[in-house]
């Protein structure tokens, strides 16, 4: 086989921090960062209050941060906790609507249930359907144990990245994400094993 | 699994926006963008809307959104130069690029009434090789083709041909085809061979989510691969992989062309593109009507060497001008040479209240 395509123009990586910086001036570029992270913070908020809140709260993030975009600390070269962080504080305005969505899902039907005659169709919906006992169990944690988990197990952000986005000290993020682990393994755990 | 990886899993799963919420929210970025520049920009927070679908926001604020939605009026798209987006930014790949064209393609779709049509007018560069009795010949021949989509029962759409000058490659023969000047109408269904491509009910059941239509157009390709014909040896898995990529490149870039395709389902094409790691960005491209622009091309084997399909986009508003098929030709010594063997150039499409009737008579080949 012959050599592989060659790119006829190679990406160039310009850091989230720069474009912000280039943002000031000009604020077409704030573009960029639109493009690297919409879908992740649209996914993100959509995790935590579906797909219709997501429409509007991912669109509010961006709007919010490039508002806020001269207050950031360029010394911090990805924007990810950053928007996350946006993110979760909009979140933090629905946290009722948050948690009657989990305690829906959690009475709603297994994966196993979804019919349809498309098998791609059938695994993207299963897989889309929240398992009843890990909607249960993330309506039962406190909201700040929520946040914490959810960007660590969504986001994959490190403790200092959560730290950032939600403006509390690293220790606190261990703590948070320690209890809520081990709150949601108590109720996951027996569904999990149920399911064989 | 454990209990984060339990949550990623099903974080991963759930479908991306949907291209026309990505245009919504860039089309406020915009506008954001722009208010600002214009000295007048919002510090307030932005009003909550109430549950539930619709951009209301969008259309109060529509008068500062230039550039992105501005080619977009009275259901005619022409491409043109708008001036720049206020966020335009020159994309840094080629994956970005589509996401920009998908967004923008989304937000476009004309929607004529019952009793109107589509009215697409292009520019196709057909290419055609043969043999006569004279020798062997290639050549490629412009055409213009006008396509008339009624809104009711795009079955019964009608193309008109005009055909242009041939630019001879290779030979001499006058294949005696369709010379230049030469008008042909064809109504959908009336020959074998359709004179652009084909309406088809199965474009109404395309996926509208551009994984969905990544997977099910590579399954196709495979399924059209795994076919041996009866007597011939079974291809090699090198092989059939090298034919997959070339089935699902053309495949997905005939979609985009494709004149019955929506708005809407170019955006999930465009999409589709844009996850395929085979895609790179030309800065400097040129449609089959010699527009620049910047591209996305996707390169591939063919059975004769290298070959790539090249999407091309209007540099400023992203909007979808055409695309070309090119093929590598070793050089003797020197690097090798492309070589066009076809091409497409979107000039306008619209909405308009009547089609021409089509004259009697049938195509050349028909």
């Amino acid at each position: 086989m012959s050599a592989p395509p060659q790119d006829s123009a190679p990406p160039v990586e310009v850091s989230d921090a720069h474009l912000i910086e280039q943002s000031w001036r000009h604020p077409e570029r704030f573009g960029a960062l639109f493009d690297r992270y919409f879908d992740t913070v649209h996914r993100y908020v959509h995790t935590r209050l579906g797909e219709q809140a997501a429409d509007d709260l991912a669109a509010e993030t961006f709007l919010r941060a490039f508002r806020a975009r001269k207050t950031y600390d360029t010394g911090r070269s990805s924007a990810r906790a950053w928007l996350y962080g946006i993110a979760s504080n909009l979140v933090a305005d629905h946290r009722r609507a948050e948690a009657r969505r989990y305690r829906a899902l959690a009475r709603s039907a297994a994966p196993e249930d979804v019919a349809g005659h498309d098998d791609l169709v059938v695994q993207r919906v299963a897989a889309a359907t929240m398992q009843p006992g890990l909607a249960a169990g993330l309506a039962r944690l406190s909201a700040g144990d929520r946040d914490v988990l959810l960007l660590v197990a969504c986001g994959q952000l490190s403790y200092e990245e959560v730290a950032d986005a939600l403006g509390i000290p690293q220790g606190t993020v261990g703590s948070r994400l320690n209890r809520a682990r081990k709150k949601l393994r108590k109720i996951i755990g027996p569904y999990e094993e149920a399911l064989g | 699994m454990n209990e984060l990886q339990t949550i990623r899993a099903h974080h991963d799963s759930l479908p991306g926006p949907a291209p026309q919420v990505s245009a919504h929210a860039w089309e406020l970025l915009a506008a954001e963008a722009e208010a600002e520049r214009a000295g007048s920009g919002s510090h307030e927070p932005t009003p909550r809307r109430a549950p539930g679908r619709g951009f209301g926001r969008v259309a109060l604020r529509a008068g500062v959104v230039v550039g992105l939605a501005a080619a977009v009026t009275a259901g005619v798209i022409v491409v043109r130069d708008d001036g720049p987006s206020p966020l335009a930014t020159r994309p840094a790949s080629a994956a970005e690029l589509l996401r920009h064209a998908a967004a923008v393609s989304a937000g476009e779709d004309l929607k004529p009434r019952p009793g109107q049509f589509v009215y697409v007018d292009r520019k196709d560069v057909k290419w055609t090789v043969g043999a006569a009795s004279t020798g062997g010949f290639e050549y490629t021949q412009d055409v213009r083709r006008e396509v008339w989509i009624p809104a009711a029962d795009p079955g019964k759409a009608l193309t008109r041909s005009t055909f242009g000058d041939r630019q001879m490659i290779s030979g001499t023969a006058d294949p005696g085809v369709q010379p230049a000047g030469t008008v042909e109408y064809q109504r959908a269904g009336q020959c074998h061979m359709e004179a652009s491509p084909a309406w088809s009910p199965d474009l109404g059941d395309l996926p509208a989510d551009p994984d969905l239509l990544l997977a099910k157009t590579r399954a196709d390709a495979e399924a059209f691969v795994d076919r041996t014909p009866p007597g011939k040896a079974p291809l090699s898995t090198e092989e059939k992989g090298r034919i997959v990529e070339r089935i699902l490149a053309m495949n997905l870039v005939q979609l985009a062309g494709n004149p019955f395709t929506t708005s809407g389902q170019r955006a999930v094409v465009f999409g589709a593109l844009s996850k395929m790691p085979t895609v790179t960005m030309v800065p400097d491209a040129a449609d089959a009507a010699g527009r620049r622009g910047v591209g996305a091309s996707i390169k591939y084997q063919g059975p004769d060497g290298w070959e790539r399909e090249e999407l091309v986009f209007e540099p400023k508003t992203y909007r979808f001008l055409g695309w070309r098929s090119l093929i590598e030709a070793a050089q003797g010594g020197g690097r090798p040479q492309e070589s066009l063997r076809g091409g497409m150039a979107v000039m306008e499409a619209r909405i308009v209240d009547s089609m021409p009737d089509a004259p009697e008579g049938t195509p050349t080949f028909c």
